[in-house]
């Protein structure tokens, strides 16, 4: 009767380490790193994006970066206008791509922490316009790219 | 029982290596050689035990292997777990899918136990389908009085590539596979022992399976009425028929019931009986059922007369030959079928198909040993089931996804190849090069019945041998879910347009309390009715990294995927804002105004 009970005891016990380890596995398991990177409207919605200005009014969004990395990330935020004019033809190409910077900010964020700031920019000419939003993490190319194309009207 | 301990150990080894595979895929073939051993010591010992440690870790692989649900039909059923957490309803309008038992049971637990539905719904669903190996087992022993068949049998049917495929993704599949084993292994006992408890399990599981899944309900009355009617005729007795129609009578009345309450395929059962059976068919069905299951009884004379002819014609070495040769050149034709585009595109790799070849060939021979008065009952099984397959494929009439009834099918082809394996491995000298034999043919059938990342850690290259697209899609990164999850949260309003597998995997965002409408193509076509019907003027875009390699829209099943091209990425930039960028997956933001 003590064999039995005390299989019966190892039996469970097997069975509960099993269990732990796949509930503590599947809570800790987070799946790849990543940033996500993001921009919304100036309300915090992914609608309403000042796509439609006029010279001088000020546009304002809302950028957002999430540290899913599991480990501490310092970021470089930096955000650019530019005008850009497409020429229709064989190739379609940028004719003036004269990028603007207009902000840099360094960011450091622990894992699974968030930032979120307001940012607000304005055009001086009509035309085709390019909000471009590059974060950099510790490369010279950008890590996340994010861009805006805004219509100015006079 | 120190046997049982190690089978146990071994159970949870390789859990925990395939846990670890999320990490490190180079744990992989050591996972692979632990699940050898699994069933190298099950079947060298023959014990069921080894066989249900075996399922239970079969069952768990995409679980275990990934963090997230996978492939395409998982996701739809988290969706309606979620709606019923969220509004505690099983209204049509809130609970389209009305196959509650699994959903319900999920929903039920996962507020009981405060566990996340998602890792209930993984890890339980699939853990269910060992009962289905089980009672495949039980049922094989108890009809032919053979503990060696029922474990090869059982065996047989957990590494075959369509049940792997299903019972793995907890679906309703999931559970309506050993619904429907334990509710067939229970009613082929109410009609060999005419005992009323029997009757009465069967009954209850039988409406258990009718509010699983619709599907294997209609696949269960047709598996009963071939299995059934061929065992009544075979055994003429008056407590055989009654119990047999009893059951008959009443999965078809609960199944049309339930359908007809809750619109269930009743449509589709009754336009497919049409085929065989005049106008007011379920009524037709019934009287049709009832003669044949009491004409034994009636006529017992003329029955034993042909009893015995059947016995005699079956012992003629040129039926068998012949019958044998019309089940290869079946066999050949719906590999065909399938293999090629007659349906879906489907293009499964060859070492997918392996397993079906093996299982094919198995069967061949066990034919050849099965082709007298007991094995009658299971021959017909699949005849009954093939018929509506056939037609499926090839369109005659479109009873259901052709995949689908081969899962299904999978169940007495097992049998039939286990009576086959078996045969072979009589001319195997020793147990241990048996047990050796049927653990490496189980091993190869697991790792190729996944598409290669799963097992082999990476997908291939097109033009190697083991390249599979279906690679790109049994598996949700990470960066397309948290795409998914931002769109949740920030509360879109307006359509998704993206990929079949991000639709998919989008689908429990309808459970909030926006529904958003999503569309299974890349962007909406400018003027077109659709775009002009489009109540909001926002539109998100989601592409991800899978989709420059693969990519399959709705509108594509009929045709040959294509991945997305630079060509377009590029034009895209050029002309849509990107709003959100999580590396593998990009949302961007089309505006109307």
């Amino acid at each position: 009767m003590l064999a039995l009970n005390s299989r019966i005891v190892f039996l469970l016990l097997l069975m509960s380490i099993v269990t732990y380890l796949i509930v503590y596995t599947e809570s800790i398991d987070k799946g790849e790193p990543l940033t996500e990177f993001y921009v919304l409207s100036a309300e915090g919605k992914a609608e309403g994006y000042p796509l439609s200005i006029s010279t001088g009014e000020i546009g304002a969004v809302t950028i957002g970066v999430i540290n899913r990395e599991f480990k501490d990330v310092e970021y470089l935020l930096v955000v650019g206008l530019t005008q850009v004019t497409f020429f229709t033809g064989v190739n379609e190409t940028d004719l003036n791509d004269n990028v603007q910077t207009v902000q840099k900010k360094s960011i450091t964020l622990k894992d699974s922490e968030k930032w979120v700031e307001r940012f607000n920019f304005t055009f001086n000419s009509p035309g085709k316009h390019k909000v471009e939003f590059l974060l950099y993490n510790d490369g010279e190319e950008p890590y996340r790219m994010l861009h805006l194309w805004v219509d100015v009207r006079d | 029982m120190n046997k049982i301990l190690f089978q146990l150990f071994l159970a949870l080894l390789s859990i925990l290596l395939l846990f670890y595979s999320r990490v490190d895929v180079v744990v992989l073939p050591f996972f692979v050689a632990v699940f050898f051993l699994m069933v190298f010591l099950a079947f060298k010992e023959k014990k069921v035990f080894g066989l249900v440690t075996i399922a239970a870790v079969a069952s768990l692989v995409l679980a275990l292997r990934f963090r997230y649900l996978t492939w395409g039909d998982p996701w739809n059923e988290y969706a309606m777990i979620l709606r019923l957490i969220e509004y505690g309803s099983l209204g049509k309008e809130i609970y389209p899918s009305q196959q509650p038992a699994m959903h319900l049971s999920i929903a039920e637990l996962a507020i009981i136990t405060k566990i996340n539905p998602m890792a209930l719904q993984k890890f339980v669903v699939p853990l269910f389908s060992v009962l289905s190996i089980l009672f495949l087992y039980k049922f094989v022993k108890d009809y032919f009085r053979d503990k060696e068949l029922g474990l090869l049998a059982g065996l047989l049917l957990l590494v075959g590539t369509p049940y792997l495929h299903w019972t793995t993704q907890a679906v309703r599949e999931s559970l309506g596979l050993p619904m429907f084993l334990m509710a067939f292994y229970f009613s082929y006992k109410a009609i060999k022992s005419a005992k009323l408890s029997n009757l009465l399990v069967s009954i209850i599981l039988i409406t258990g399976l009718v509010l699983t899944h619709n599907f294997s309900t209609m696949i269960f009355i047709i598996s009963w009425l071939g299995f059934s009617i061929a065992y009544v005729y075979l055994h003429g007795k008056t407590r055989t028929f009654v119990p047999s129609l009893g059951i008959t009578l009443f999965t078809i009345i609960a199944a049309t019931a339930w359908w007809g309450a809750v619109g269930g395929p009743l449509e589709n059962f009754v336009k497919a009986l049409k085929l065989f059976l005049p106008d007011n068919s379920i009524v037709a069905l019934v009287i049709f059922a009832g003669i044949m299951y009491a004409l034994p009884s009636l006529i017992p004379g003329v029955i034993k007369v042909l009893r015995r002819f059947l016995e005699s014609f079956l012992e003629e070495r040129v039926i068998q030959g012949l019958i044998i040769f019309i089940a290869l050149f079946s066999a050949i034709i719906v590999v065909n079928l399938v293999r090629g585009k007659s349906f879906l595109i489907l293009n499964y790799p060859g070492t997918m198909m392996l397993n079906g070849i093996v299982m094919i060939l198995l069967s061949i021979v066990g034919l050849y040993f099965l082709l007298n008065l007991r094995g009658i009952p299971f021959l017909a099984w699949i005849a009954a089931l093939a018929l509506p397959l056939v037609f499926s494929i090839q369109r005659v009439f479109f009873f259901g996804d052709p995949l689908r009834f081969i899962e299904y099918l999978y169940i007495p082809i097992a049998i039939v190849a286990g009576a086959g394996l078996k045969q072979i491995l009589v001319h195997v000298p020793r147990q241990v090069v048996k047990a050796g034999l049927v653990a490496g043919l189980a091993s190869v059938s697991l790792v190729t019945a996944f598409p290669a990342v799963v097992f082999w850690g990476t997908p291939f290259e097109e033009g190697s041998i083991l390249y599979d697209d279906r690679s790109w899609i049994i598996y949700h990164p990470n960066s397309e879910i948290k795409a998914v999850e931002w769109l949740d949260a920030v509360e879109i309003k307006g359509y998704i347009y993206s990929d079949n597998y991000v639709y998919y995997g989008a689908q429990w965002i309808n459970s909030n309390d926006i529904v958003i409408e999503k569309r299974m193509r890349l962007r909406p076509q400018p003027g077109s009715p659709k775009e002009k019907r489009t109540p909001s003027s926002n539109s998100y875009l989601l592409v991800t990294e899978r989709m420059q390699k693969y990519v399959e829209f709705h509108e594509g099943m009929m045709h040959e995927r294509y991945p997305l091209q630079e060509s377009e990425i590029e034009a895209l930039n050029k002309g849509t804002s990107i709003i959100y960028n999580a590396g593998g997956a990009k949302i961007y933001y089309i505006n109307k105004e």
